[in-house]
């Protein structure tokens, strides 16, 4: 057995396949798509029986394309892998379409000297486009095995694995150092001399050469005669290893590929020509996103009608009656129904409307339509200074923060990606739909549609605020698009086998994450509900509970949104919401269900509550019509009555909704916004975002309480000097981004 | 905004030089295999004005208008 587990790192161009070639050496189920920057982080699995760890990386187009401006980003995974030299083999994945670009990398990494397996990705296309390819010649060119495959269908993994096997028993010193390239003799030679002098690896010195390009400052060079007439030539020494490696590329391809001319291109161009139309581009992107929300919400809440009733049958009726017939202790029977049964129900009834979305969303991803999406707004977002794929960041956060923020990735520059993660919290998720549909079907029946709408808008309108503000105050700088360029996917249908796995992975990965926060939240708050300050066991929740007592406390802060100690159990959601937006309805279920139907001592049979149940379900499928109207329609939970005996003014309801809509993002957003811009940004987006809510929601109970009194105006005044003081947090952020940048900026 | 004279849809041309861009323009360039040399043709323009979609080497690419205002060009010709 060996004691080190071996590694296999899987690197290439984005949208080749590398993660279908990954979850088939790994039987992983990581998500793929047609279009750049599937992966954002690098996903790793098991493979060869275990005894090697295969390691899929975000797709790069080269080893160091060019330094951020943000230092902390310079060095991509990859390139730390290489520079440390962890990884044992390369399985270097090439489309068989666009082989010429993708063999730059190729290039970097023998000149790396990385041992490399090239991984001919795709090959059932080459009949489809014409194409031969000499396999014997590339990899006599590359003097490294080159395999063929098709990830997606499952073609050559056999041949692949063996030779995987094969490259890893040898020692990686013992492996041939290639360097398919030989750049002019004068370069040559500064490399070797260096090399020798330092101690350096030819690639550690090309790196330290080209840095000094980008840096702007004198190159390391300067003083070599010999190359500093080279200048005359090229520009500088990246542009003359860039076209120079270009030069050997295309005349070993002239010997290796043969093509037809190709007709995929029109094809393309068909659908381009309706799809990126002068009048015709908005529209359709506009229709393609309510379409994939009306049948996310549509087709998801059908299913949720016939689940939840299940769900709850199955964990919170069923075993409230056993756990009354045996005689179990009341509070094992809180713990099991109102903590355990609860929170699955909590978790499992989000899993259709996630699911039916994610399979939306994936067919717009690999039919190739998603990026056209980023390109046609791109011009729009670049009002507020952000490039086209924040918007598809955006839209993806309207279903869940979290999978917005990490598609965030994709966005090329550092303070793009900032902005667009700062905005959005305030896109309001699956979760706080749920909880704003709740609410307005109780307080608003008539208005519910309306309610729902002006929340989104006003959630929209903050996130396009913080954008306009982050950038105008000075706190994050503005970068001019002269970079942007985007690789458009051919168009292609999408797999139905594909997109119904992958939702169901996605959707999966979600409800387990939300299940791992929501039953300790639940389980705590049960018995938290049925325990006194005192320490007794209280079989009806009520005033003397722990909870009420922390809630009747914490409701002085939140007096000027509209909540009094009366409002306790709203002011105890608000605080779980920030483990999950999912808990504040769960958190609320437990109150106000137990204190609207405390214990039966009597519960029906089992047949009884099969036969409520499936009524129940009928009554949903019957009404299946009304998921499929514009807005959701939820119907008002069996606790809403309940409300009723807290006196809470239709006012007070709207307040704690917007604050509910801005606050404090959940744990995982908070958890992914710091993975992706750093725990920095992601607590200025907690303070930011909590200080906008209330300041929102307070100042609409004074709106809808003109004129105001003595009180109400110290508060405005209180409220303003909360403003000026956010304000002075922000210029002082900005102040010290742009004292680091000056320290850290090149002389 | 600096602006290119080709511009025009469906038409073919040469990349003659990418030395009007800045270093970090022409790297993004070379790694998708735009080298001087190479037919390049405006496919689409986006249906707000920018970005514009061209065609290069069998892909199709999103480009800002600024960028490609750094591409010198001639019309091709076998």
């Amino acid at each position: 057995m060996n004691t080190q587990t071996l590694k296999v790192g899987i690197i290439g161009n984005p949208n080749v396949g590398k993660t279908y070639l990954f979850n088939r050496l790994t039987a992983c189920e990581g998500c793929v798509g047609n279009w750049s920057g599937v992966t954002q982080t690098a996903c790793r699995g098991k493979a060869g029986g275990d005894r090697y760890e295969v390691i899929d990386f975000p797709g790069c187009h080269a080893l160091r394309e060019y330094p951020q401006e943000d230092s902390a980003n310079a060095i991509s995974e990859v390139e730390q892998q290489i520079h440390q030299n962890k990884i044992d083999l390369w399985l270097n994945v090439l489309d068989v379409e666009h082989l010429e670009k993708q063999l730059y990398m190729t290039i970097q990494l023998l000149e790396a000297e990385q041992p490399v397996i090239i991984v001919l990705n795709r090959i059932d296309r080459l009949a489809v486009i014409q194409k031969n390819i000499d396999i014997q010649q590339l990899s006599a060119f590359l003097n490294t095995p080159v395999v063929k495959v098709s990830a997606k269908l499952g073609l050559g993994i056999r041949s692949l694995q063996t030779t995987i096997h094969d490259r890893l028993k040898a020692a990686k010193k013992d492996l041939p150092v290639t360097h398919p390239i030989s750049y002019d003799s004068a370069i040559e030679g500064l490399l070797n001399r260096k090399s020798q002098s330092s101690g350096k690896s030819r690639w550690g010195v090309w790196q330290e050469l080209i840095a000094a390009d980008y840096a702007d400052r004198p190159p390391a060079w300067k003083f070599e005669p010999s190359i500093s007439q080279r200048r005359l030539e090229y520009k500088t020494l990246t542009d003359e290893m860039a076209l120079t490696r270009y030069g050997f590329i295309q005349r070993w391809l002239s010997r290796i590929v043969s093509d037809q001319p190709q007709r995929r291109e029109a094809k393309d161009k068909n659908w381009d020509d309706w799809f990126l139309h002068k009048w015709l581009g908005l529209p359709l992107f506009f229709t393609m996103m309510l379409g994939v929300f009306w049948l996310s919400m549509g087709f998801g809440q059908l299913i949720q009608g016939v689940v939840e009733p299940l769900l709850r049958l199955v964990t919170i009726d069923i075993p409230q009656q056993l756990c009354q017939y045996y005689d179990i202790p009341h509070i094992i029977e809180i713990m099991l129904t109102q903590g355990i049964g609860l929170s699955v129900v909590t978790a499992l009834s989000f899993f259709p409307i996630l699911y039916v979305m994610f399979l939306a969303l994936h067919a717009l991803e690999e039919s190739g339509y998603m990026t056209r999406a980023a390109v046609v707004m791109d011009r729009l977002m670049r009002k507020c200074h952000l490039p086209g794929e924040s918007l598809v960041a955006l839209v993806l956060g309207l279903g869940c923060n979290v999978p917005g923020i990490l598609a965030t990735r994709h966005i090329p520059n550092h303070n793009d990606k900032v902005v667009t993660a700062l905005m959005m919290p305030f896109m309001s998720c699956g979760a706080r739909l749920t909880i704003f549909a709740v609410f307005s079907s109780v307080f608003f029946p008539q208005q519910a549609a309306g309610v729902l709408f002006m929340l989104y808008v006003l959630g929209i309108s903050v996130a396009i605020m913080t954008g306009i503000l982050a950038r105008y105050s000075g706190l994050i700088q503005t970068q001019a698009a002269e970079t942007y360029l985007l690789d458009l996917p051919s168009y292609q249908w999408p797999s139905m086998r594909v997109g119904l796995r992958q939702a169901y992975v996605r959707s999966r990965r979600f409800v387990t994450s939300a299940f791992t926060i929501i039953l300790p939240v639940c389980v705590g708050l049960a018995f938290c509900n049925h325990i006194s300050v005192q320490g007794e066991f209280l079989l009806t929740p009520g005033n003397q509970s722990i909870l009420a007592f922390i809630g009747k406390q914490l409701s002085v802060i939140f007096a000027p949104i509209g909540l009094t100690t009366e409002h306790w159990p709203l002011v105890v959601s608000l605080v779980m919401g920030l483990l999950a937006k999912e808990v504040v309805i769960s958190t609320l279920s437990i109150f106000y269900m137990q204190m609207s139907a405390p214990l039966q001592t009597e519960i029906p049979t089992i047949s009884l509550l099969w036969q409520e149940c499936s009524a129940e379900i009928f009554t949903n499928l019957n009404a299946w019509y009304a998921y499929f109207t514009p807005f959701i329609q939820i119907e008002a939970p069996s606790w809403a009555p309940y409300f009723n005996q807290q006196h809470i003014s239709p006012q007070a309801v709207m307040g704690y909704l917007i604050f509910t809509l801005l606050y404090f993002p959940c744990v995982s957003t908070l958890h992914a916004t710091a993975r992706q811009v750093g725990w920095r940004w992601a607590g200025f987006s907690v303070l930011w975002s909590t200080i906008v809510a209330y300041i929102c929601a307070s100042g609409y109970q004074l709106l809808v309480q003109l004129p105001i009194n003595y009180g109400q105006a110290i508060w405005l005044m209180s409220a303003a000097a909360l403003t000026y003081g956010g304000a002075l947090i922000i210029k002082w952020f900005a102040s010290k981004r742009k004292n680091t940048n000056t320290a850290t900026s090149p002389i | 905004m600096p602006e290119n004279k080709h511009m025009h849809i469906g038409v073919a041309y040469r990349i003659l030089s990418l030395n009007n861009m800045r270093l970090v323009q022409r790297t993004a360039l070379y790694t998708r295999g735009i080298i001087p040399g190479k037919k390049v043709a405006i496919q689409h323009i986006s249906p707000l004005g920018d970005p514009l979609i061209i065609t290069i080497d069998h892909q199709t690419l999103a480009i800002s208008r600024e960028m490609w205002a750094g591409f010198e060009l001639e019309e091709w010709s076998e």
